[in-house]
C-alpha cells in the first residue's frame, strides 16, 4: 500500500511496502495513494490538505 | 557370441543408458522424468535433496520523510504469507539500506547512512539500529525494525529502503508493510 502520513507537526512520510514514522509524534491524517498518479502524489506531498484531490484518488479504489 | 553393436554415442545398444532413452512414462523419457514431471505427495522422505530455483526477491519497499535535529523515526518492514499460506511459516532475509536525501530512482552510495557509510556522509551524524525484530514476528511474519536519530545538526531527508530474498517453495504470494 502506498501512503503518506502526515503529523501534527507537519512531518510527512512516504510510504510503499515499508513503515516510517516519527517517534513520539501524533499523526494528523493518513492518505492513501495507491490509485495516485506521480503528479497527484506530489500535490499532495506539497498540499496534504487538499481534501478534493484526496477524495477523488480515494474513489478510484 | 552375439557382436556387441553400439549406437552413434558409442553406448552398447543393450546397457542400461540405452533401455533408459527408450523407455517413456507418460510420455516423458524415463530419464527425464524426474526432471519434468510434476510430483504431488503428503510427505517425502530422502537422505539427500538438490533444491535449485527456490528463492525468489521482493520488489523494493521504500519509505521517505524528513525529520529535524535530534528527532528519531521509527522504521520497520514486514513480510506476510497471504492464503492459502497464511498459517506456514516463510523464511526470508530482508537487505536494508538508509541515505540521506530521497533520490529514490539511484540512490547515491555516497550517502549511504546505514549500514554503511558513504563517503559524503559525517561518520556518527546518526545513530541508527536495526535488526531482525522478535517484536514484530508473530510466528508467521518476517520483520526487520530498527531507528535512526539525527544528529546533523540541522534538518534532513532521509529514503529507507527494504528487498527481501525469500524461500519461495509453495508457490504462494506475500505481502509487505
Amino acid at each position: 500500500m502506498k501512503k503518506l502520513i502526515v503529523y501534527k507537526d507537519g512531518s510527512q512520510f512516504y510510504m510503499d511496502g515499508v513503515t516510517i514514522g516519527l517517534h513520539g509524534g501524533v499523526i494528523d491524517k493518513e492518505i492513501d495513494l495507491t490509485h495516485a498518479t506521480d503528479e497527484e502524489k506530489k500535490s499532495i506531498e506539497e498540499n496534504p490538505h487538499d481534501d478534493a484531490l484526496i477524495a477523488k484518488i480515494k474513489a478510484r479504489g | 557370441m552375439i557382436k556387441p553393436q553400439y549406437n552413434k554415442y558409442l553406448q552398447p545398444l543393450n546397457s542400461p543408458i540405452q533401455t533408459l532413452t527408450d523407455v517413456k512414462i507418460g510420455g516423458i523419457p524415463a530419464w527425464q522424468f524426474g526432471v519434468k514431471q510434476r510430483i504431488q505427495t503428503r510427505r517425502v522422505k530422502a537422505s539427500a535433496l538438490s533444491l535449485s530455483n527456490i528463492a525468489s526477491l521482493s520488489t523494493n519497499g521504500v519509505g521517505r520523510g524528513g525529520f529535524t535535529n535530534g528527532a528519531t523515526l521509527f522504521l520497520s518492514s514486514t513480510l506476510t504469507p497471504l492464503a492459502p499460506i497464511a498459517q506456514f511459516l516463510n523464511f526470508a532475509v530482508p537487505f536494508v539500506a538508509i541515505y540521506q536525501g530521497t533520490n529514490l530512482v539511484s540512490p547515491d552510495p555516497n550517502f549511504q547512512i546505514y549500514p554503511t557509510i558513504g563517503g559524503s556522509i559525517t561518520p556518527f551524524s546518526y545513530t541508527v539500529q536495526g535488526m531482525l525484530d522478535w517484536h514484530l514476528y508473530n510466528g508467521t511474519t518476517s520483520a526487520w525494525g530498527g531507528a535512526i536519530q539525527n544528529n546533523t545538526g540541522g534538518s534532513q531527508q532521509i529514503t529507507f529502503i527494504v528487498q527481501w530474498k525469500l524461500f519461495n517453495v509453495n508457490s504462494g504470494t506475500q505481502t509487505r508493510t
